[in-house]
């Protein structure tokens, strides 16, 4: 059946890999998102994926998309070089509650690429760093070589980066996310905002619990397949919600009850 | 003004019917109710329900399109909820309209495995004409205007309702409250793991039935986006990347349907995704009953209540 989705052709301004099959393309355009939200790309006779904007939602010139080689349309993305044009839909979806963040303490916690669609928040926590209390940015990976975005210089008060595998000359910790999670002293009305492998989620969780932080004030970024992106043809489903109309981001009080359904 | 139609009459009706609309009737062939473009009044099946449901004509597979407006003959009235539900739930992706459709229910047949009067599927509403055969005439009515305008061509005088007599379920239960009962996996997981051992994942309960509707997206020659119905009991479909499969199981994906049609969809419009067709039942080569889940489920509710 026929459906109406639009598409938008952008320009491929740079490309840069900025870790092991993990690729920054900067595109031309005013793309307008919430951080937190998705986008779909296409490629022409290949197909689509679904991808998150990494860059700063203020900038109305360029926007970012983040790219790891995992199959045969990321690896499309991923081959195509500045001058050449990407199709894109979108944004979709629900982001971060920025809102809901104004005058807390936010604890910022990734694992591997999960960073991508924290970024752009990460842009509006530094910029206005006087709505927000303390931020704690921690962010686990496979090696320090792996973890996306090393060049970026954030401001933030406590910033600190775990490692499965440390490597000399990169200063990290050595451990799993929740290792790190675990010893640091966060304060229990600290709204944590969560993104990386789903395996993590219900570890981190326990730890943020011992830590007195309350389940309505964890908010995960959730990844599902992706094929509409529009709420109609049930793929993303998890349980009674769908990833792409009532998240990706969802309170982890409301989720956790429907990820085995 | 007369009140009822004569073969030659009925006949008329179609043509003018015809004019309009691509129009679609059930037909018995091979010993199978199918819904087939009109070719005319013999061998129709009247008030008989099809095996397979109005769905792929409504929204076609493939990047075909519709390119003039449908009528569908002699829909059971269950089918007739069933297009308002569905289009519900696509229109706002495909741009499918209730006025591009024309809707004649007619009087059916309740077999076994029907319950449409449980699900709220059996209500005398949501059609522009409606027809009865009695003996060798008609009975019409029609509740809209796009009805009243073909009644009024072959001057025939509104009867605003029949009583058509129809048998009820046997064991009747009551839906009210099932939705939360299949909303907690984990009570009844055990019988969820039956169900699923029992279960072949063929899909067929999806193909069948009319408010089915999962989409896959597929891209034409011209990289033109169209979708093509999809099936949960597939085995890609919940699968991210990596291969990993969200929903291994075959109770994991039954589960899904049901949660599905009792709980996500109510969730977002108050629509159940079942009319109470029972195509499901018929189709199903394991015979999982959802007649037998539903009133399951009904009696442990009211057992948890005394």
């Amino acid at each position: 059946m026929k459906i109406e989705l639009t598409y938008k052709e952008y320009l491929i301004k740079s490309k840069q890999e900025i870790a092991p099959e993990t690729y920054l393309i900067k595109l031309k355009g005013d793309f307008i998102f919430e951080p937190g939200q998705f986008l779909q790309v296409y490629v022409d006779n290949i197909g689509e994926a679904t991808f998150a904007p990494c860059s700063d939602s203020e900038d109305h010139k360029n926007f970012e998309i983040c790219v790891r080689t995992v199959g045969n349309t990321t690896r499309a993305v991923a081959e195509l070089n500045p001058g050449e044009k990407l199709k894109i839909r979108g944004p979709y979806g629900k982001g971060w509650p920025i809102g809901k963040l104004i005058g807390q303490n936010i604890a910022i916690i990734s694992g591997g690429i999960g960073l991508i669609p924290l970024r752009p928040l990460l842009y509006q926590l530094q910029k206005y760093p006087k709505e927000f209390k303390n931020i704690y940015l921690l962010s686990g990976c496979r090696t320090p070589h792996h973890l996306p975005f090393k060049e970026d210089k954030w401001r933030f008060k406590y910033q600190k980066i775990t490692a499965e595998k440390t490597i000399p000359g990169f200063e990290s910790e050595r451990g799993m996310i929740t290792e790190l999670v675990e010893k640091v002293d966060l304060p229990k009305d600290t709204r944590v905002l969560i993104c990386g492998p789903e395996i993590m989620f219900q570890p981190l969780c326990d730890i943020l619990n011992d830590k007195k932080i309350s389940d309505k004030n964890i908010y995960i970024s959730f990844e599902r397949r992706m094929e509409c992106g529009i709420g109609f043809c049930q793929h993303c489903s998890i349980g009674k919600f769908l990833v792409c109309k009532d998240g990706p981001v969802f309170r982890w009080d409301e989720i956790k009850k429907e990820l085995n359904k | 003004m007369k009140s009822k139609l004569n073969e030659h009459q009925f006949s008329n009706l179609l043509e003018l019917i015809e004019k309009d609309y691509v129009l679609y009737a059930p037909y018995k062939s091979d010993g199978v109710i199918k819904l087939e473009k009109f070719h005319g009044k013999e061998k129709l099946a009247l008030g008989q329900k099809t095996t397979l449901p109005f769905k792929k004509y409504l929204t076609p597979n493939g990047d075909v399109e519709r390119d003039k407006k449908i009528a569908f003959l002699a829909l059971p009235l269950c089918d007739v909820h069933a297009i308002h539900i569905l289009l519900r739930k696509i229109s706002s992706a495909t741009k499918i309209k209730r006025n591009d459709i024309l809707i004649i229910g007619s009087d059916c047949k309740k077999d076994n495995s029907c319950f449409c009067e449980i699900m709220n599927g059996d209500h005398f509403e949501g059609f522009d004409l409606f027809i009865e055969k009695e003996l060798e005439e008609y009975k019409v009515v029609s509740k809209t205007d796009a009805g009243d305008k073909y009644l009024n061509k072959i001057k025939l005088k509104n009867i605003h309702s029949v009583d058509f007599k129809r048998n009820l379920t046997k064991e009747p239960f009551n839906i009210e409250d099932i939705p939360k009962a299949i909303d907690d996996k984990e009570i009844f997981a055990d019988f969820w793991q039956k169900i699923g051992n029992n279960c072949f994942a063929c899909g067929a309960c999806t193909a069948v039935c009319p408010l089915c509707f999962c989409g896959k997206q597929k891209f034409s020659e011209d990289n033109d986006p169209y979708y093509e119905w999809d099936s949960c009991f597939n085995n890609d479909f919940s699968c991210i990347q990596n291969k990993h499969d969200l929903r291994p199981t075959n109770s994991d994906r039954i589960y899904n349907w049901y949660h599905h049609k009792f709980v996500r969809s109510p969730r977002e419009n108050n629509d159940f995704l079942c009319t109470g067709c029972g195509r499901c039942i018929s189709a199903c080569t394991a015979n999982i009953n959802i007649k037998n889940i539903l009133s399951y489920f009904d009696k442990r509710i009211e057992e948890e209540l005394k």
